[in-house]
């Protein structure tokens, strides 16, 4: 009687301690999530970390090193992509030029092209179709094994689709990502991509990136 | 009635079958350095009193022209083959950058800004030609 009677007591005590660490941990949520900006294509609170890599470009390995203390624009594709690839690219020139006069992506900013097609795209020729928008552009590539550890944990697809007479095109996600200089996946920019939203979006996601570090 | 039809096709069927399609707009993307494919863009308009389906892209400049659309599912691209093109009668549809356009694969020589290339498609069953020059995506 009276073990039954300290076995309930210990059993409303946990019942509280858990009702009171829940609770507290959804009032920690709804804080973060109420100091959340609103601002377009911010990836907060809990935003991805890019995971370790190394790939290959023109001019070596291409890692998580290559973007650390760097803003760098990252975007997956493929030359054979003869549509939003080159658009995309060209409006990331563009995003380029809009954001030289800001101090954060003059002095630290990057733009990488990964492309997600190692059959077709060797690093050289990677090299020269980015540097046909911008020659201060990076590209790289690596084996399936290599492009999914970059890919996995950010969630980005690639899948080759066969579109007959041994020709084939890829599905990739489309979206542009923003990576600030702690390896946080801190923007993400959809389709349509136009300069303008993507230039705003980077000045006002980096300012926040440095408020909270 | 197959005599007449088959009459009418000899001696106006170009004209009948096709009568109203126009290409408006018409630009090849200069592509970037590689052996890619190249994107053509354009409007097909049709101002005629008959539906128009559009197949069977060609151009002497390119081993292949195909019809494509790109398609958004859940923030992945996919490019699609559009066999054929059906433009209402009265209606305009617009092959743009982000959407369709036809891809033309393998060309035969190198393809720069200024240059002009000959397409041409089978429009209700006729030969439909137009002109396409290449210009760089920021000049449009």
């Amino acid at each position: 009687m009276n073990d039954t009677a300290v076995s309930s007591s210990s059993k409303a005590w946990i019942a509280l301690v858990a009702f009171v660490a829940l609770s507290a941990g959804l009032i920690t949520a709804v804080l973060r999530t109420a100091d959340v900006p609103a601002i377009q294509g911010l990836l907060w609170p809990g935003p991805p970390q890019i995971s370790p890599f190394s790939l290959t470009s023109d001019k070596g390995r291409i890692s998580e090193e290559t973007l650390k203390g760097r803003w760098t624009l990252l975007f997956f594709g493929f030359t054979h992509c003869p549509d939003v690839c080159p658009s995309t690219l060209a409006t990331l020139k563009q995003v380029a030029a809009r954001l030289a006069e800001n101090k954060t992506f003059a002095d630290h900013g990057q733009v990488l092209f990964i492309s997600v097609d190692p059959a077709r795209d060797t690093s050289a020729a990677l090299a020269e179709y980015v540097r046909y928008f911008d020659p201060r552009f990076l590209a790289a590539t690596g084996t399936e094994a290599e492009l999914n550890a970059l890919t996995g944990p950010m969630g980005v697809i690639h899948a080759q689709v066969p579109t007959g007479g041994g020709e084939y095109s890829i599905d990739h996600t489309a979206s542009i990502f923003l990576v600030d200089p702690q390896l946080r996946v801190l923007g993400k920019f959809g389709l349509p991509h136009d300069a303008a939203t993507i230039s705003a979006g980077f000045t006002a996601i980096s300012d926040f990136g440095r408020a909270h570090p | 009635m197959t005599r007449l039809g088959a009459l009418l096709l000899l001696c106006c069927g170009q004209a009948f079958a096709c009568e109203g399609i126009s290409f408006e707009n018409v630009w090849i993307r200069e592509p970037p350095p590689g052996n890619g494919p190249v994107a053509a863009y354009f409007t097909v308009k049709n101002a005629g009193a008959e539906m128009a389906v559009l197949k069977d892209w060609q151009s002497e400049a390119f081993a292949h022209a195909m019809l494509h659309a790109t398609k958004l599912v859940d923030d992945r691209v996919q490019m699609l083959n559009q066999p054929e093109l059906v433009v209402p009668a009265g209606a305009s549809v617009v092959l743009a950058p982000g959407g369709m356009h036809l891809m033309l694969m393998k060309a035969r020589a190198p393809v720069l800004v200024g240059n002009h290339y000959a397409l041409s498609v089978s429009c209700n069953g006729t030969s439909a030609a137009f002109d396409a020059a290449v210009r760089r995506e920021d000049a449009r």
